[in-house]
């Protein structure tokens, strides 16, 4: 038990400390267990199993960053089928009303309750439109702005990162970059 | 202060006690800008896995090809030289053709998405005509866009122009266009990175890989750039 816990600390801090590193072990570590699972369990194709896995590390990746898994109770493998195991149905179900699978934004808006399909549909829009912002701002903006509201950075770690000259930098350059993407998200 | 509440709103920190001193408008702004972050995150994540997936696929493919190779080599010690020679040429030339990861049409296919126009004002108020294309552009009706476009002074409208046709499987004009809005780029639009999926869809691969490496690391679409003349080298 001691061993579990501990192994599950050491993933979750490597996540928060250094993602893409992790994020790529563990996909590597974990790929086949994972792919082989599908197989046997679902008769979805090796296209949408892999994307599925993509999905899950991506989602493992959101759970840690917004504090929804802080401490594993279970095995990195176990946390990793049992996000496959949904998004495997879930993509069944759609399959069997149309085809097409997940994307990113579904998994993302589908977490928050949205009764009106309307408003969901302009939400989904509105947040498309800001990662697209963000996307055209491109560094060094992007990585600020994810940095610091999405990973949850300090100042001094960012700056660090980044090879700013000192905090006062890094907190003018983020605030510089926070009023351009306001600003362009007013007109969306 | 009001920035410190919108830094912690945004960074989701005691957002109970932030509700308080941001109204409901900055609320649901910045709500949109929160998930929006997020998914641009997310998006680049799902990027790097995606770009993992195909040198994992690429190594089987290697190792697999080897594999296969050792198998033919063990028969060879029965086989005279000539043949022997004959298979490694075959397989030479299968690696060849097997190796590249993506063709330019694929790259294309899988890079390009639709960059709608930002800003734009809808309804009565859409009283320019610049604006009244922009509406057009991003309802697709790109052959009507196209000739509103056409009769703007706004040079932005270029790049649009370029977009329109790109979508219309007009990769030779788009390329026109494109480049004329890249001679006096007004604004950030990221031309390049358009330009460059315009050479790669019109079987330019050579042009179209030095217009991507143009596209500088500070720069949008820089990583989705690299992206793609990684997978052209």
């Amino acid at each position: 038990m001691l061993q579990i816990l501990k192994q599950s600390h050491t993933w979750i801090e490597d996540i928060r400390s250094d993602p893409d590193r992790a994020l790529k072990n563990i996909y590597q570590e974990e790929r086949s267990f994972c792919l082989s699972w599908m197989r046997k369990h679902t008769s979805l194709s090796d296209n949408d199993q892999i994307e599925i896995f993509q999905s899950a590390v991506v989602i493992l990746y959101d759970n840690i960053m917004n504090g929804k898994l802080t401490e594993a109770k279970a095995q990195l493998s176990s946390y990793l089928i049992s996000i496959c195991k949904n998004k495997s149905q879930e993509v069944h179900r759609r399959q069997s009303k149309h085809s097409g699978s997940d994307s990113i934004t579904d998994s993302i808006i589908g977490n928050h309750v949205i009764d009106d399909v309307d408003e969901k549909e302009v939400k989904e829009e509105k947040i498309n439109a800001v990662a697209k912002i963000l996307l055209m701002m491109g560094p060094p903006c992007k990585t600020i702005i994810e940095l610091y509201y999405y990973q949850k950075m300090s100042m001094v770690d960012i700056g660090q990162l980044m090879d700013y000259k000192n905090v006062d930098t890094v907190k003018n350059q983020k605030y510089k970059c926070m009023q351009r993407l306001r600003k362009q998200t007013q007109s969306i | 202060m009001k920035e410190d509440s919108i830094d912690r709103y945004l960074r989701g920190q005691n957002i109970s006690a932030v509700n308080d001193k941001l109204s409901h408008a900055e609320l649901e702004e910045l709500s949109i800008i929160r998930e929006g972050i997020r998914l641009s995150a997310l998006q680049e994540k799902s990027l790097m896995l995606k770009n993992l997936e195909k040198e994992i696929a690429s190594n089987d493919h290697q190792v697999s090809s080897k594999q296969s190779r050792g198998r033919i080599m063990n028969l060879n010690q029965v086989m005279a030289i000539a043949a022997s020679l004959t298979l490694l040429i075959a397989a030479g030339l299968w690696f060849v053709n097997n190796s590249g990861s993506s063709t330019p049409d694929e790259l294309y296919a899988s890079h390009y998405e639709f960059p709608a126009a930002l800003g734009v004002v809808r309804g009565s108020e859409a009283a320019d005509d610049y604006n009244k294309a922009l509406v057009t552009y991003n309802s697709k009706k790109f052959e009507d866009a196209i000739s509103l476009l056409n009769q703007s002074d706004n040079p932005r409208a270029k790049f649009y122009m370029g977009i329109s046709y790109l979508e219309l499987d007009n990769p030779s004009s788009a390329i026109e266009q494109l480049t004329d809005y890249g001679l006096n780029p007004i604004g950030d639009l990221p031309y390049q990175y358009f330009l460059g999926l315009a050479y790669l869809k019109s079987g330019d691969i050579a042009q179209g890989k030095l217009t991507l490496q143009k596209i500088g690391e500070s720069q949008g679409y820089w990583t989705e750039a690299q992206d793609i003349i990684n997978q052209l080298n």
